[in-house]
C-alpha cells in the first residue's frame, strides 16, 4: 500500500470522531439527493400513468356516485362502488353531439365473504370499444381480455393457483398490470361478458347492494368519452350535464390539471427542501474542511519538513476525502433506500396523490447520481482545502503555530 | 555538498510606525561546515528559527538565495526540493511535531517509506530509539509522548535517512541535562560522519559543545563573542 493511502487511512482511524462528522455530513447529502429524486420521480411515474390511464376526454359517472365522492376520487383513488347508469341515460348521452368514440365499464365490489377470495373493485370493459384500459393493460397482457379471465391491479395478492373466486365462481388471473399509484391498483379488469355474469351471480347470491333492477346488459357505471376534432370538451362536457339527466360529467383535462398542480407543489417542495438540505450541508461540509484543515496545519508542516512534497499532502487529504465520502454517501444511499421502500407506502398515503415508485433503471440511475453527487462534493471540498493549505509555505505554517 | 546562503533576507508584513514590514532576518551570508556542529543562538524573536526555515527549504528568502552545490534551492521544482529534504536533510522544527496518528516507531520511520523505499530501516529505528532513550515507547502514539519524548522522537526521525545536512530547533528545550547530553552526542556522531549540524537554541551547554557558534541579533547574524 502506498506511502499516501496508507497515511490517509491511519489519519481516519486516528482520528474516529471527526471522520465520523465528514462521513455523517456526506451522508446527509446523499440520503437528501436519492430521496429528493425519489419523491419527485414517484410523483412523475405518477402522473404518467395517471395520465395514461385518463385516454378520454371526458367521464361520465351517474349522480349517485357523488356519494362515492368525486370522479376524482373515483378514477385518482378508485373509489368505485355498485353504482349505475340505465339504458335510457345511456341512450340519451349517445345522442348528444361532438361524441367520437365513447366506451362503458361496469363496476362492481366484491365483498370478502364465502363468495368472493378478496374484497376488490371489479371494472368490467368492452375490449372493442374500449381506449383507456386496454393500451395500458397491452403493457402487461398482448392478448384480447377473454370470458373468464381476470387482469388484476399490482396490489391485488395472486394467489399460487392462479385462481380468485368471485361470487361462487373461479375464475383464472391472466395478468398483473403495472402500478399506477392509484386505488386502479387494486382492481380486477374483465371484460363485459364477464362482468355480467358476476353481477348475475351477485343478484342471485345477494352478494352485492345496488343491482337491484339492474340490467347488466344495458347498465354502466362510467362512460369514457373521446370528443370530435372542432369539438370543445368543456362545451360537450357541459351539453352531457345539461342533457342527460341524473349523470355527472368531468373533463379528464381539468382532473388531470388538479393531480398537476398538486403534484407539482408537493414536487416543487420537494425540490426546495431537499436543495435546502444539500446547500446547508454542503456549506457545513465546507466549514468543518476548513477548519479542520486549520486545525492540521501543524500536522501538514510536519509532513512537509520531513520531505513531502505539495502532491503527496494533497494526495493524503484527497485520499482521505474519497474514502470518507464514498462511506458517507454509500451510507447515505441505504438509508435512503430503506426509508424510500418502507416509508413509499406512507408517503403515498399521506400525499393522496399517483405515486410510482420507480423501476429498476431508475433506482439504480437516481443511486449513482446521489453516490456520485454527494461523493464529488466531499472531494470538491478536501481539494479545495488542500489548494489552500500546499499554497502556504511550510515556513509560515510552522511560524503561525509557534 | 555545500549548502549556502547568499545575501538571503526574509520580511514579513507588519504595520508599526516607520513601514508595513520588518525584516525578521537582514541579508545573510553563511556557510554549513561539513563535519561540523554549529549553534545559531540569541533572543525570542530574533530570527534564527525563519534563518533556519530559509536554509531547509520550507521559507523562500525575500531577497538573495539559499545555493545547494551552487543551485537555488527556491528555483528548483516543489517535488525535487522535498526530495532533497527527505534524503539530504534532517529537520527537528520547534515545537511538539508528532504525527499523533502513528506509533513513536511509525513517526520515526515515515521520510524512508514517505517515498516507497524497500529497504528495512526499523532497526535502525530501533536502535536511534534506544540511543535516545525512549525505545520501551516505540509502540505507543505519539499522542501519549511527554514533550521530551516527543522531542526525543522528532530527532530519531530527523536522523533516520543519515541525512547530509541536520536543522534542529530547540531540540533540547523540553529535556534533562541526561537527555541533552543523550541528544548532543548523536549530533556528534553526525558530524563525525561528515553531516553539517544546524542547531538554534538559547541554551548555553549546548552551544558549549558546538563547534562553531553565531549570534543572531535582530535578523542580523554574528559571529559569537
Amino acid at each position: 500500500m502506498s506511502f499516501v493511502i496508507r497515511t490517509a487511512l491511519k489519519n481516519i482511524k486516528g482520528k474516529p470522531f471527526r471522520s465520523a462528522v465528514m462521513i455523517f455530513l456526506v451522508m446527509l447529502l446523499s440520503f437528501a439527493l436519492f430521496s429528493g429524486a425519489f419523491i419527485i420521480l414517484s410523483l412523475q411515474n405518477g402522473l404518467s400513468a395517471y395520465k395514461a390511464r385518463l385516454g378520454a376526454d371526458i367521464i361520465v359517472v351517474p349522480s349517485s356516485a357523488s356519494g362515492h365522492g368525486t370522479v376524482d376520487d373515483i378514477l385518482l383513488q378508485g373509489i368505485t362502488g355498485n353504482y349505475y347508469m340505465n339504458k335510457k341515460q345511456l341512450e340519451k348521452l349517445d345522442t348528444i353531439e361532438g361524441i367520437e368514440v365513447s366506451s362503458k365499464s361496469f363496476f362492481l365490489t366484491s365483498a370478502k365473504a364465502s363468495c368472493c377470495s378478496v374484497r376488490v373493485q371489479i371494472i368490467g370493459f368492452d375490449p372493442d370499444t374500449d381506449f383507456t384500459v386496454m393500451s395500458w393493460i397491452k403493457e402487461s397482457f398482448s392478448e384480447k381480455i377473454g370470458d373468464n379471465q381476470l387482469v388484476i391491479g399490482a396490489d391485488v395478492t395472486v394467489p399460487a393457483d392462479h385462481i380468485i373466486r368471485f361470487y361462487g365462481k373461479n375464475y383464472n388471473v391472466a395478468a398483473v398490470l403495472d402500478r399506477t399509484g392509484t386505488g386502479l391498483d387494486s382492481a380486477v379488469y374483465v371484460n363485459m361478458n364477464t362482468v355480467k355474469q358476476m353481477a348475475e351471480d351477485a343478484s342471485r347470491l345477494s352478494a352485492a347492494d345496488g343491482l337491484e333492477g339492474i340490467d347488466p346488459s344495458s347498465a354502466a357505471s362510467a362512460v369514457h368519452i373521446k370528443v370530435k376534432e372542432g369539438y370543445d370538451i368543456n362545451d360537450v362536457t357541459d351539453d352531457i350535464n345539461i342533457h342527460v339527466p341524473k349523470v355527472m360529467a368531468s373533463s379528464s383535462r381539468s382532473m388531470i390539471s388538479s393531480v398537476s398542480e398538486g403534484l407539482s407543489g408537493v414536487s416543487n417542495m420537494t425540490g426546495f427542501l431537499v436543495g435546502a438540505v444539500w446547500v446547508m450541508s454542503l456549506v457545513i461540509i465546507i466549514a468543518v474542511f476548513a477548519m479542520v484543515s486549520n486545525e492540521r496545519k501543524k500536522e501538514f508542516a510536519v509532513l512537509r519538513t520531513v520531505g513531502a512534497s505539495k502532491r503527496i499532502l494533497f494526495g493524503i487529504m484527497c485520499a482521505e476525502a474519497v474514502v470518507e465520502s464514498v462511506i458517507g454517501a454509500l451510507a447515505g444511499l441505504l438509508a435512503a433506500l430503506l426509508a424510500g421502500i418502507s416509508l413509499s407506502g406512507l408517503i403515498k398515503a399521506s400525499l393522496g396523490l399517483p405515486f410510482v415508485t420507480p423501476d429498476t433503471a431508475s433506482y439504480t440511475v437516481i443511486c449513482v447520481c446521489s453516490l456520485f453527487l454527494s461523493a464529488a462534493a466531499g472531494i470538491i471540498t478536501a481539494f479545495l482545502s488542500a489548494v489552500r493549505i500546499t499554497g502556504n509555505e511550510t515556513g509560515l505554517l510552522l511560524r503561525e503555530d509557534a | 555538498m555545500e549548502l549556502k546562503a547568499e545575501g538571503a533576507s526574509r520580511w514579513f508584513f507588519r504595520s508599526n510606525k516607520s513601514s508595513n514590514y520588518f525584516y525578521a532576518v537582514q541579508k545573510t551570508d553563511f556557510t554549513a561546515e561539513n563535519g561540523k556542529i554549529t549553534v545559531i543562538g540569541g533572543k525570542s524573536g530574533s530570527g534564527k528559527t525563519t534563518f533556519l526555515n530559509m536554509l531547509c527549504g520550507l521559507l523562500s528568502p525575500s531577497e538573495g538565495s539559499i545555493l545547494l552545490d551552487g543551485e537555488d534551492m527556491y528555483e528548483m521544482s516543489d517535488s525535487r526540493r522535498s526530495r532533497i529534504r527527505n534524503k539530504l536533510f534532517g529537520v527537528v522544527p520547534q515545537g511538539q511535531t508528532g504525527l499523533k496518528s502513528f506509533t513513536v516507531l511509525e513517526n520515526v520511520l515515515i521520510p524512508a517509506q514517505m517515498y516507497g523505499s524497500k529497504t528495512d530501516l526499523t532497526e535502525k529505528a530501533e536502535s536511534l530509539l534506544d540511543g535516545l532513550g525512549i525505545l520501551e515507547l516505540k509502540n505507543v502514539y505519539a499522542n501519549e509522548l511527554s514533550g521530551g519524548e516527543m522531542r526525543r522522537m522528532s530527532l530519531a526521525r530527523a536522523l533516520i535517512c543519515e541525512p547530509q545536512f541536520i536543522f534542529a530547533d530547540e531540540p533540547t528545550s523540553d529535556l534533562d541535562d541526561e537527555a541533552t547530553s543523550s541528544v548532543m552526542k548523536l549530533f556528534r556522531i553526525c558530524a563525525d560522519k561528515g553531516a553539517a549540524v544546524i542547531i538554534n537554541t538559547h541554551e548555553k551547554e549546548v552551544s558549549d559543545l558546538a563547534d562553531k557558534v553565531y549570534r543572531m541579533d535582530k535578523g542580523v547574524l554574528l559571529p559569537a563573542e
